[in-house]
Formats: C-alpha cells, sequence, structure tokens
C-alpha cells in the first residue's frame, strides 16, 4: 500500500515537473505571446472601431458582452491548435519521443502533463480575453453595468476548452505529422463540425451532440433584453415557424462539452500510451 | 313662394325620407345602440389596462385587468373582451355587461412569454369586434437566466478528477499486476 502510494506520488511529481516543462517550451517558442495579441487585439476592434467611426456603442452592456465574446470560440480554436496540436505527434515527428520516452517516467505523466500545461495556456488566453471585455464594459458602461452572465460564460468557454483541448491532442495522438493533426483539428472545430450542425438543423434535428453547437452557449447565457419593439416577439415566432431552429439547452450542452473533453482525453492517452516510435 | 322653387323644396326632402325608409328600423336601433357611438356602433371603449406585475419574468403567472367603459346611455350585455399579445389571442371574456355611462372591470392570467409585447384588450360581441374600442399597452418580460454555475463547475471538477484519476491510474495498474505475480 505504501508502495502505491509512493508510485502515486511519483507520477504525480512527474506529471508537475512536465507541466512546468511544457509551459517554459510554449513561453520560449513565443506562441503564448501570439495568442495574448490576438486576445488583446480582438476585443479592443470592439472598443476602438465605434470610437474611430464615431458609432454609438451597444445598447447595453449584455448586448456588448455579447458581441465581444462571439469571437472567443475562435480564440479558443487557435490556441488549442497552437499549444496541443503538436503535443503528440510533434514529438513522434521531430523523434523528439525517443529521448523524452526515454527518462525513467511513465507515458502517461508525460502525455498528462502535456495536457495540463496546453489546457493552462489555454485557460490564460480565454482569462485575458474576459479581462480585456470587463474592463472595456466598465470604462464604457460603468461599475454597476456588468453582466451577471459574465461568470457563467467565462466558466463555459473554460469547459469548452477542455473539450477543444481533448478533442486535438485526439488528433495529434492519432496522426503522425503535426501539420496534418493541427490542421484537422482547425477544420472540425471550424468547419466540420459547424457544416454537420447546420445541415442537421435544416433536416429538423436538433444537433444537441454537436460540440460546437453547444459551445453556442458561451454567448446564449447572455439573455438579451426585450429591446425590440412591440409586436417583434410574436411576428418573429411566426416567421421562424417556417422552418426550424434550435438552441443549445443549458444542462444537456455542460454535459457534451464534458462528454467530448473525458472521452477525446482518455482516448488520446490511450493511443498516445501505447504508440510506437518508429 | 312661386311652384320652381316649391318643387325645389320637396324633392330634396322626399330623397331624404327615401332614404330613411331604405334603411331598415332594427338596423338603425342596433347601429345607434346607446349614446349613438361613432360609425353608428356602441360608444364603448377599454378606459385602461393593467398588469399584477409591470415588469414579469419568463413564466411569471400575471393578472391582467382591463376595465371597460360604456359612455352610452343603454345598458350593453352580452359582450366579448379579447385579451391578446402582438396579435396572439390570450383569451376571450364571455358574456360581459356594462351599465350606461359606467365602467365594468375584466380580469385574466397569462403566463407570461419573454419579449416585448403589445398587450391588446378589444371589445366586440359574437358577431363583430369594434376595433375602435381597443386599447394597446407595451409589456416587457424579461427572460429568465440560463443556468447556473454550479453545473459548470461540476463538469469542469468531472474533467479535472478524470485527469488525476488519469495520473494515478498506472501506478494502480502496476501495483495490481505486481499483486498478482506474487
Amino acid at each position: 500500500m505504501l508502495s502505491l502510494g509512493a508510485d502515486i506520488r511519483e507520477d504525480l511529481i512527474h506529471t508537475y515537473i512536465n507541466v512546468r516543462y511544457e509551459l517554459r517550451k510554449h513561453f520560449r517558442r513565443k506562441r503564448i505571446i501570439l495568442s495574448i495579441v490576438l486576445a488583446l487585439v480582438i476585443p479592443t476592434m470592439f472598443y476602438i472601431i465605434p470610437k474611430a467611426r464615431n458609432v454609438d456603442f451597444a445598447s447595453t452592456s449584455i448586448s456588448f458582452m455579447s458581441n465581444s465574446l462571439a469571437f472567443i470560440s475562435y480564440l479558443i480554436i487557435i490556441s488549442a491548435a497552437m499549444f496541443a496540436g503538436d503535443a503528440v505527434s510533434g514529438e513522434f515527428e521531430k523523434r523528439t519521443a525517443l529521448l523524452s520516452l526515454s527518462t525513467p517516467q511513465r507515458r502517461s505523466s508525460i502525455f498528462i502533463g502535456k495536457y495540463i500545461a496546453a489546457l493552462l495556456a489555454v485557460f490564460a488566453i480565454v482569462a485575458f480575453y474576459f479581462v480585456i471585455c470587463s474592463i472595456e464594459v466598465l470604462g464604457i458602461y460603468g461599475l454597476g453595468a456588468m453582466p451577471e452572465a459574465t461568470g457563467k460564460s467565462f466558466l463555459l468557454c473554460l469547459l469548452y476548452s477542455t473539450s477543444v483541448v481533448s478533442m486535438t491532442f485526439f488528433y495529434s495522438s492519432i496522426l503522425k505529422g503535426v501539420m496534418s493533426s493541427t490542421l484537422l483539428s482547425f477544420f472540425t472545430f471550424l468547419m466540420i463540425l459547424p457544416i454537420v450542425s447546420a445541415l442537421l438543423e435544416v433536416a429538423s434535428v436538433d444537433p444537441w451532440f454537436i460540440v460546437t453547437y453547444a459551445a453556442g452557449l458561451t454567448t446564449n447565457v447572455f439573455v438579451q433584453p426585450p429591446a425590440f419593439g412591440g409586436g417583434g416577439g410574436g411576428a418573429r415566432d411566426r416567421a421562424a415557424a417556417s422552418f426550424t431552429s434550435y438552441t443549445p439547452n443549458f444542462t444537456v450542452s455542460v454535459e457534451v462539452m464534458a462528454a467530448y473533453a473525458i472521452i477525446m482525453f482518455i482516448l488520446a492517452m490511450v493511443i498516445a500510451v501505447r504508440k510506437d516510435v518508429e | 313662394m312661386d311652384m320652381m322653387s316649391r318643387k325645389a323644396c320637396i324633392i330634396p326632402v322626399a330623397l331624404a325620407v327615401a332614404l330613411l325608409l331604405s334603411f331598415p328600423l332594427t338596423s338603425i336601433a342596433s347601429a345607434q345602440g346607446p349614446g349613438g357611438g361613432s360609425g353608428g356602433l356602441p360608444d364603448v371603449k377599454v378606459k385602461s389596462i393593467s398588469f399584477s406585475n409591470d415588469n414579469p419574468n419568463e413564466g411569471d403567472i400575471i393578472t391582467i385587468s382591463a376595465t371597460i367603459w360604456n359612455n352610452g346611455s343603454k345598458d350593453l350585455t352580452n359582450l366579448i373582451v379579447i385579451f391578446s399579445y402582438d396579435g396572439t389571442n390570450i383569451t376571450t371574456v364571455k358574456n360581459v355587461s356594462v351599465a350606461a355611462n359606467s365602467t365594468t372591470p375584466v380580469q385574466i392570467t397569462w403566463k407570461a412569454v419573454k419579449w416585448t409585447h403589445d398587450m391588446a384588450v378589444v371589445v366586440g360581441t359574437e358577431k363583430a369586434i369594434y376595433p375602435k374600442s381597443a386599447l394597446t399597452m407595451t409589456l416587457k418580460v424579461d427572460a429568465n437566466p440560463i443556468g447556473d454555475p454550479w453545473t459548470i463547475l461540476g463538469a469542469l471538477i468531472a474533467v479535472g478528477i478524470t485527469v488525476l484519476i488519469a495520473v494515478a491510474f498506472p501506478a494502480i495498474l502496476g501495483s495490481m499486476k505486481k499483486k498478482n505475480m506474487k
């Protein structure tokens, strides 16, 4: 029993060392700086462009926040591809696995260390994006105008990040090339899954099981106040009745994102641990 | 008055009498109604609309009260009062009576639907509604907040626990193998 405890402790230490090493690597490669620049530039545009064009900001802080966060899913996908795209495939493509896998630590510790480091890096980018958006809201609408749903949206973005990182790790584990795993991750989240989701909606099927559809919650939680003129709802509902439109259910979507994160992580780890260095 | 001017008087009077006779008496009676409302319709109006909650949330049950005002001199019976939002009928209250020169309150309950609505109340009979009696008021129904942060935190913790188990799992598996070997 003492031996088991010591083994687990040792694995935890190895994982921690790997996390630190991977984070340093991300900083060294300046990928994190590129992501931070994107996280700074995208939300700042929502402040600078209306100012420069002398156009009014959104009427409410909720609308402003919702608009600003519309692009965070892209940032999550880009960041995940940058930090996780080559995590496993890179080791095999560049043959660095010959060195790292010969160290006296489990492959699983190395894999989990890489996974946690990628996750922390993406979390940091998401947090930075939210900080910028929050500063803008405070500057434009005042201290009391911070939308209540901001915290929920932030947590949902973190959850979506875990599913995107897990999926990217899965691609990185099954594919041999860095480019192919990174591109497949990009295309899956930017094109394939949204297209599948849209096609299912056209066929009147609720695409609740598609993670990109579930990620719609990150902005949907900002419930828009009914600001449209009278009669809007009824007329809109009648117009919308001609084709079926779905909105992600909160609980189901959270479960779907968590399921993608857990299942893809386990699959990725099992494949990566068993992968042979040729 | 000469013959020509007499004829000139008789013709318009005869025409007026003929016109009057062409209308059935019953239609005159029904059209004039109590007090003789504009356009021959009863002078009945929705005087006011009020809500038990002026800023309800989606799904709240609110009471909509309308005051029906009979500005005519004759009592009105068997009226119907139609409550609607954005042109969608909520309910129709039947057999409403309003005494002459007085008001009658009518109430209904409604499960609020999110959005800003035009809440309208109109009076009529089973045969026809009186469009001029209608009154519209705007009601803003706020949408309920979506989800709770604890569910998301729970999901994030589940992912975290999975990762932790994944760290410990190989050691546990190794320990079990060792035991089997012994």
